[in-house]
């Protein structure tokens, strides 16, 4: 391309020359948009500039009739350091801002997953991705249905994580050197369900697998490192967080729903649990629905109206910083 | 040669083709702007190599919105870009896969621009609305310019998230930028933003002002602009 006269186009424009202009253009470069510096600091004792890095994660929540919102979360995510000539001399991964920003999303919206955590804790154990990663589990409670009393030893070296898991919840007791019993809380459930109704071995297992999931949520994604079964949480939390947000159970199409597990959801869950054959997002919500986490209105999904009027009351706790209304 | 003052006058608008340039963009805004501006050279200058179909941008769109909390990045761009040579896919991207991948970004610290297909994607932070005349008078054709900003703080001083916008003309005399936004294109019009509210909105993001052209082109700034680069800009 030349200009006019064939010569090559000669561009002149002044610039702002400063610490947070630098920290933009490599944020523009290689970070994302999503985020801006905020004011640099010099710091004399190093003798270079700290600029902080702000995100700000948009959420669009769209209605085909009324006003749609866009709802705006500020975290502050890390730093970047430049010398005196404003060259980056300490930058931040991708990687890192992706787990920072993730990391503060879950921290703000930790009551909501709480909330449904116990909301559903009898229909947990019933879900694929449960029943798959937590195997151990519905195997030693049928054990101990049926046998009251098992020594550790008879399991695979790796089984004692979920002994550990039954007797923090209070299904199983310690009776000697690596051996446990049930207690009266497991015996009693089996009795009660036996009364209302004639339940298997294996649905009480379900029941169990589910109070564990929803008391130990923390310790088997964090501790345990079995991830896949947060995708269902996951999927659920983004959509009441916006909804409650919203006040409104908002009907929200299952791509939709997809592209916000796509910027906010967790990776690790998503790999772990659609590396199983046969599954997909799709697989997830329809399991969702099953459950009545949520609901399936014509083309589009809705949540539960008794878990959203439950969660709406906490609404001031994961308020976001600002949002936009339009047509 | 005359030039207008910095603070006077009227830029001629960059020759925008809204029937071509900005059908199914969708709404996420930086990679809407970059779809719009590589269509506007693409009909420019024909033998650039990029694609010609539809689906193949609408595609891209997909691919490169929304990927992570982060927002959109040039190099993010850069890993999608479809070349003119790639055959079409009949169905669309199956976007549940490639949240499976690990998006490494590039090791490095640099800050020089993006080369994309031959165009060069070129993030600048102009000192004022001024700055942003010379990519239309000092280029034939001109330049488009991305300008990315906080409408938010633009429109209620509330800070809210960044929006991109394409760089139709400038008014100095009304003190007007006229401006493509991506969100809002079936107006077919451009929106309207005087200056001083959009400079509260563009200072948020350091008046970031990505620039966009095929190779050819010269940006000089600071330092570089010697008056040995006045005279080669001046003196054919």
């Amino acid at each position: 391309m030349g200009s006019e006269g064939g010569a090559m186009s000669i561009v002149r424009m002044n610039e702002l020359e400063t610490p947070e202009s630098v920290a933009m253009k490599y944020i523009c470069k290689r970070l994302g948009l999503n985020l801006r510096p905020g004011k640099a600091i010099f710091e004399k004792e190093v003798r270079s500039w700290s600029v902080p890095i702000k995100a700000v994660v948009p959420s669009k929540v769209s209605r085909r009739e009324g006003p749609s919102k866009t709802f705006f979360y500020t975290f502050d995510v890390g730093n970047l350091r430049l010398d005196e000539e404003y060259h980056i001399v300490q930058k931040i991964g991708a990687q890192v801002l992706d787990d920072a920003i993730l990391s503060q999303w879950n921290d703000l919206n930790e009551v909501i997953q709480k909330e449904i955590l116990q909301y559903a804790r009898e229909r947990w154990g019933k879900l694929t991705f449960v029943r798959t990663f937590l195997r151990p589990v519905y195997t030693l409670v049928i054990a101990f249905l049926d046998r009251k009393q098992l020594p550790v030893t008879e399991f695979a070296l790796d089984s004692q994580k979920y002994f550990d898991l039954l007797k923090i919840s209070g299904y199983i007791e310690a009776t000697g050197d690596n051996e446990y019993k049930s207690t009266n809380l497991l015996n009693g459930l089996e009795e009660k369900m036996v009364l209302a109704g004639g339940q298997t071995d294996f649905e009480v297992a379900d029941l169990v697998a589910g109070n564990i999931f929803a008391n130990e949520y923390d310790r088997i994604r964090d501790d345990l490192r079995i991830h896949a079964p947060s995708i269902y949480v996951d999927t659920a939390k983004l959509y009441y967080a916006d909804a409650v947000n919203f006040k409104e159970i908002v009907p929200i199409q299952q791509r939709e729903l997809f592209l916000k597990y796509r910027q906010m959801g967790n990776r690790a869950a998503y790999r772990e649990a659609l590396s199983q054959k046969g599954h997909s997002f799709g697989t997830v919500v329809s399991e969702l629905i099953a459950v009545g986490l949520l609901h399936r209105q014509r083309d589009d999904i809705v949540g539960d109206q008794k878990l959203f009027d439950h969660l709406v009351q906490f609404r001031e706790q994961i308020s976001p910083s600002s949002e936009l209304i339009s047509e | 040669m005359t030039r207008l003052k910095a603070t006077s006058g009227v830029t001629k608008p960059i020759p925008f083709d809204w029937k071509d340039f900005c059908r199914n963009e969708g709404t996420d805004c930086v990679p809407a702007c970059f779809v719009m501006a590589a269509r506007y050279w693409k009909q420019l200058l024909p033998d650039l190599p990029l694609p010609t179909d539809q689906q193949q941008w609408k595609d891209f769109i997909s691919r490169t919105s929304a990927r992570t909390s982060r927002g959109t990045s040039l190099l993010r761009l850069l890993r999608n870009l479809p070349t003119g040579e790639q055959i079409p896919d009949i169905e669309p991207p199956d976007l549940s896969l490639d949240l499976l991948q690990d998006e490494a970004e590039p090791e490095g610290t640099e800050l020089e621009p993006v080369k994309l297909s031959n165009l060069v994607l070129d993030p600048r932070t102009p000192s004022s609305i001024s700055e942003l005349r010379s990519p239309f008078v000092d280029a034939n054709p001109p330049i488009p310019q991305i300008l990315v900003f906080d409408k938010m703080m633009m429109t209620r001083r509330i800070e809210g998230g960044s929006h991109a916008v394409m760089l139709l003309w400038l008014d100095f005399d009304k003190e007007k930028l006229y401006v493509v936004d991506p969100t809002l294109t079936t107006r077919m019009e451009p929106d309207i933003y005087d200056f001083d509210n959009f400079s509260r909105g563009w200072e948020v993001l350091s008046n970031l002002d990505i620039l966009i052209y095929p190779e050819g082109v010269r940006v000089v700034s600071g330092a570089d602009r010697s008056i040995l680069e006045w005279v080669r800009r001046v003196v054919p």
